[in-house]
């Protein structure tokens, strides 16, 4: 195996561990040809579980620098001249077939005609969309991820579609993901071998198929392909393979809510700056019903928070609820609601800081980054009554610059409609993410229930 | 297409065991003399009479007018219907209600209309579409072609006693066996189910990294067998054949590549569940030439094909090498082959590949003969592998093991059942119980009402079940079991375990709501449709003047709102019945400082008074529970949504098991005896279908 070329172990290691600046995205630049000078775009998509309390993030005011946030987005206050506040979208009133099905709905936009065959709404995700676009060239199109440890439900843990009830299925262990983008180098001819066999049996198969019946080979057909690019690509870069960086990483997925999702977001981090993928999804937690006990139902004690992070006092009975729980009776609750909502977003700003702390090309990696950060409502009844979980009036957070796509961040952007008590008269949701399509090249003139485009946001 | 204006409609329908498809579409604009007037006279009265109300030209709640229906009308409309109609859903409890006899009149009648669908002339069995295995059948399978040897291993055929009277647990589910590939289920990820079986395929998709950990997966196999110690691993078939090929002695005349080329095409016939010819063969040897071409010793290169064979779609796809439209038979319908039959038989009793037997009788051709089939399947219901098959497969889904296992009573409140470790031994209970009826081929009523079930010192305690034979044993962890008999109805029976007890609480109280809609799916087979949007669905902890409301009024007041009571009528009571026991299942008659109240009125106006009573009218509707039953494992053995043309089978399969005493065996002998399970669709030529 050639050795690594000028990248030792210790500065992916610091990279990981602290904010330092990696040379590795430069180093890795030349292989990008042509367009070496300018960074690829990417696009991250990061999910908020179970809604946020969202009157709480209404009410920033000011720009750049100057901007004023809400106690719940103050975590955000060393990043904040990097964000867009979006406030007022609308994905859709609540779900109707049971409110675990949103987290379904959150990238898609899938208009009710989509029904799949659980009668949820579903269809392909802006992720899906973009991969094909801004991935090329990375090891793989697109990484999903998500944070938990129990889901089982289709519709609750999966933000990205490939179509109306296909999934495009998220890695849960930290570990497989850590394996997936560093292989086994020397594995990889013997991985070869065998999936050309493997492949040559799909192909075989499906000439006996009718086109309904095919589908499934083709499913594994597509999965052989993407270990045969991510393979290909470790090839090429044989020279300028970098050695993977020590993590310490548990064979099964942590329990500790923290750990894990710490640990996803470096790896999140880590998949950008190594270029193993451009778009990513990672799902802060699951959108399934709340058992106790299990990591989906965060207590305050789960994220390490107590009493003195809650902004006003609430009855000593409600401080051992889990998060779901409180949600559903958030009156006496909100206070915790806002401390977990409050915690969530200090995840993406440490997320985003230690995209801004990497050099790539003439800015850095937050620079050539769009990130989105969402979630469904789940506000105690202010604007439009009961919304539990619904995408109606979401909060909607856009970081990075996008790569030239997003030129003017640290505003606050408004999308009421007229009524601005009606939750659904706000803009669509879909708008945002055919935005983000038309800007990064995709020749989409519409997507799930888009009205428009959002042309404030350029 | 599937019209905005039926949105409501797959609303309605979500969530019931058989699926429809929405397509209210009329076939045919005339209608015919003798089918009209018989429709006329027997049947539009009676929805004229309990349905127009609600559905008919004034007015349509739900959006749906049933005044254009006709005998011509396609059976998914009709679906729909007799679904509300059977499940006692509608006409709502609150109406006016039909009589026994127009209720089957009506019934009899769609029934009728479902059974004249069918393909050129032949029933439909519907498809057999190809997919994936799930994660259990994956590591059943590897156990089977890696650490198992075949034949042998019949299991005991009842639970017997020691001589100090406890309960022998040799071959028992307590405790759980250990699985040795439970590898597997670290390496891929957790099937998605959406609630239902995770033999049904629509769910089994195959996402993009999901080859990348097929190879993982059977690497490691490859690497637990074959790296082990000679005497710890001798008696595995793959170890012992891979180091009788390496170390000889050859057979006379064969060189070594020879007989690894015997042993993979065997191998590959085994794991692919069908005979592979030597040219296929020949492709996976070319992995071993070119590694010993590279120099790698035979262990090496012998990996390289087992990997490729155990990571093949032929491995990894079932039902995918059937060919259907290659045939040019132009029949709609086809039996299954043996082989396939042997694969569908195995996958369903024990979620793995088919042992010799089974594939020699399908070389010899004879398992599409019905008495060989049956002959087949109560063979294996007395083996081994039954348990990590229709055990863990089958049943435990049924009963929604999982999801009650995930609920977990006030860590404060119930410091005791976290001492005693009652949350396992819970699931034990359920588990010995629920093999119990499998392996002595008991009636499958006495899932709902048993005298007898299985207990340990702590729970007998915690129940307060006197008197008990055992004494307190020296640790929670694996306490001795009694079989014991119950004096009167209020244990005994899956409804008063703690499992399921414990497993439809909230932490802090009981949750009649959990409890009510657990009886309905699992039990009677007619869940309940979810929730309307928009509404809070978690009950408040209220209180009314001062006073902290008890269950029962939280729930009365809840259905004092319109939207919730049409729901809430049928479910709550069946759950109140449970008020008895606490949350985490045990008996008391005080609640709050109030007398426990109990009642409850069922949709059919049927009264009780707790559990054991809700238990005796469960008895006198025991036909409508084995129906479900009876659906539940045919909708897990075809792997699929049942249809309205699978209406026939059930109730034939149904007839059977209850002229048979309800035995477990029937339901499993008929499913398999089934048309549907012996048949499947041939989609040749057919335009590509609509379904997402």
């Amino acid at each position: 195996m050639t050795k690594s070329r000028h990248f030792s172990r210790r500065t992916v290691l610091r990279g990981l561990g602290g904010a330092v600046a990696l040379p590795w995205l430069e180093a890795l630049a030349p292989l990008r040809g042509a367009d070496a000078k300018k960074p690829p775009v990417r696009a991250v998509f990061l999910y908020h579980p179970l809604g946020a309390e969202t009157t709480a993030w209404k009410g920033v005011t000011g720009e750049g620098k100057g901007m004023k946030l809400t106690p719940t987005l103050e975590p955000l206050e060393p990043v904040k001249d990097q964000l867009l506040v979006l406030d007022g979208l609308n994905g859709r009133p609540h779900p109707a077939s049971g409110h675990n099905r949103s987290a379904c709905l959150w990238l898609s936009g899938a208009p009710a005609g989509k029904a799949d065959s659980w009668g949820a709404e579903t269809d392909a995700t802006i992720d899906q969309v973009l991969a094909p676009k801004l991935g090329r060239g990375a090891a793989q199109p697109s990484l999903e991820l998500s944070c938990t440890t129990v889901g089982n439900l289709m519709h609750a843990m999966n933000l990205s579609w490939r179509a109306p009830g296909v999934p495009t299925g998220a890695e849960t262990n930290p570990r497989d993901v850590f394996a997936r983008m560093f292989g086994d180098p020397k594995d990889d001819a013997k991985r070869k071998s065998v999936l050309d066999v493997v492949a040559d049996d799909a192909k075989q198969l499906k000439l006996d198929l009718g086109p309904t019946d095919r589908r499934r080979l083709d499913e594994y057909l597509e999965s052989v392909r993407a270990l045969e690019r991510q393979i290909a690509r470790f090839e090429q870069d044989a020279t300028a393979r970098p050695a993977p960086p020590k993590m310490a990483l548990p064979d099964r997925p942590p329990q500790s809510v923290r750990e894990h999702i710490k640990l996803m977001l470096d790896l999140t981090v880590l998949a950008l700056q190594t270029d193993f993928t451009r778009v990513l999804t990672c799902a802060l937690g699951d959108e399934s019903e709340g058992a106790e006990g299990t990591t989906y139902n965060r207590r305050l004690v789960d994220l390490g928070l107590d009493k003195s992070a809650l902004s006003a006092p609430v009855d000593a009975k409600y401080l051992g609820w889990g998060h779901h729980q409180c949600s559903h009776d958030p009156k006496p609750t909100l206070p915790i609601i806002q401390a977990v909502d409050r915690w969530y977003v200090a995840q993406l700003s440490y997320f985003l800081q230690k995209l801004k702390a990497i050099r790539d090309g003439d800015g850095t990696l937050l620079d050539s980054s769009v990130v989105v950060y969402g979630c469904t409502n789940a506000g105690g009844g202010k604007v439009g009554g009961w919304p539990g979980h619904g995408l109606s009036d979401v909060a909607c957070l856009v970081a990075g610059k996008g790569g030239g796509m997003l030129p003017k961040p640290g505003r606050v952007i408004e999308f009421y409609g007229k009524d601005r008590k009606n939750s659904n008269a706000g803009v669509p949701l879909s708008n945002l993410w055919l935005t983000l399509a038309q800007m990064a090249g995709v020749g989409r003139k519409e997507f799930g229930r888009s009205t428009g485009t959002l042309a404030s946001l350029g | 297409m599937r019209g905005a204006g039926t949105g409501s409609l797959i609303l309605l329908a979500a969530g019931l065991a058989l699926s429809w498809a929405p397509a209210p579409t009329r076939v045919g604009a005339e209608e015919k003399g003798p089918e009209k007037e018989a429709f006329d006279r027997q049947v539009r009265p009676v929805l004229a009479k309990y349905c127009f109300g609600c559905h008919g030209e004034k007015k349509q709640s739900a959006k749906l007018d049933l005044a254009p229906l006709s005998a011509e009308v396609v059976p998914q409309t009709w679906q729909h219907v007799w679904e509300r109609l059977r499940s006692r859903q509608m006409p709502p409890a609150d109406q006016p209600q039909p009589t026994a006899d127009e209720r089957e009149r009506l019934l009899d009648w769609i029934e009728a209309q479902f059974a004249k669908h069918t393909r050129a002339g032949c029933p439909d069995p519907g498809p057999l579409r190809p997919r994936r295995l799930n994660v259990r059948e994956h590591m059943n399978t590897f156990r089977d072609l890696a650490f198992w040897k075949d034949g042998g291993r019949p299991r005991r055929t009842s639970y017997t006693n020691k001589p100090d009277g406890s309960v022998n647990l040799y071959q028992s589910v307590v405790p759980p066996p250990e699985h040795p590939c439970a590898f597997v289920t670290r390496q891929l990820p957790q099937d998605t189910t959406d609630g239902g079986f995770d033999t049904v395929g629509d769910t089994l998709s195959i996402p993009p990294f999901l080859v990348e950990k097929y190879l993982r997966c059977s690497k490691t196999l490859l690497d637990d067998v074959l790296n082990a110690k000679p005497n710890v691993a001798k008696e595995w078939p793959l170890y012992s054949n891979v180091a009788r090929l390496r170390d000889g002695p050859l057979p006379k005349g064969q060189t070594q590549r020879q007989v690894a080329i015997a042993y993979l095409k065997d191998f590959a016939s085994r794991a692919f569940r069908h005979p592979v010819t030597a040219e296929d063969v020949e492709k996976y040897a070319k992995l071993f030439d070119a590694a010993v071409e590279r120099g790698d010793d035979f262990d090496t290169a012998i990996r390289l094909p087992l990997q490729a064979i155990l990571t093949s779609p032929r491995f990894v796809v079932l039902w995918a090498d059937a060919g259907t439209d290659t045939r040019g038979t132009g029949a709609p319908v086809r039996a299954l082959d043996d082989y396939e039959l042997a694969a569908r038989l195995s996958y369903f009793l024990w979620s793995s590949v088919p042992d010799q037997e089974l594939r020699v009788a399908a070389q010899q051709g004879k398992l599409r003969a019905p008495e060989v089939l049956e002959q087949h399947a109560r063979r294996m219901l007395k083996h081994l592998r039954i348990t990590d098959g229709l055990m863990a497969g089958f049943l435990c889904q049924w009963l929604q093991l999982d999801k009650l296992d995930r609920a977990t009573p006030d860590a404060e409140r119930y410091a005791s059942y976290f001492q005693s470790n009652l949350a396992e031994l819970m699931k034990s209970e359920l588990l010995l119980f629920a093999d119990a009826i499998l392996v002595e081929d008991r009636s499958i009523l006495e899932f709902v009402d048993a005298d007898w079930g299985f207990l340990c010192y702590p729970l007998a305690q915690h129940y307060g079940h006197e008197p008990f034979p055992g004494k307190k044993p020296p640790s929670n962890a694996q306490p001795t079991w009694y079989r014991v008999k119950f004096a009167d109805k209020t244990r005994g029976g899956v409804l008063t375990m703690g499992k399921v007890l414990t497993g439809t609480s909230r932490p802090l109280r009981t949750s009649p709501v959990h409890r009510g809609k657990w009886v309905l799916e699992a039990i009677l087979g007619t869940p309940p449709p979810p929730p309307p949007p928009d509404v809070d669905n978690v009950l408040k902890e209220d209180k009314e003047d001062g006073k902290a409301l008890t269950v029962p009024q939280l729930m009365a007041k809840h259905r004092n709102s319109a939207a919730c009571s049409s729901c809430h009528n049928m479910i709550d009571p069946l759950g109140l019945a449970f008020e008895n026991f606490d949350p985490v299942g045990r008996w008391r008659d005080r609640d709050q400082d109030q007398p426990i109240d109990a009642r409850g009125t069922l949709s059919d106006g049927k009264k009780f008074n707790g559990a054991a009573e809700l238990k005796a009218l469960l008895m006198a509707r025991k036909d409508e529970f084995t129906r479900n039953f009876v659906e539940q494992m045919l909708t897990y053995a075809l792997g699929r949504k049942l249809e309205f043309y699978d209406v026939a089978t059930v109730k034939e399969i149904t007839r059977a098991v209850i002229a048979d005493d309800y035995k477990l065996s029937r339901v499993v002998v008929d499913v398999v005896k089934s048309y549907p399970f012996r048949n499947r669709r041939i989609e040749a030529g057919e335009p590509k279908e609509n379904k997402p």
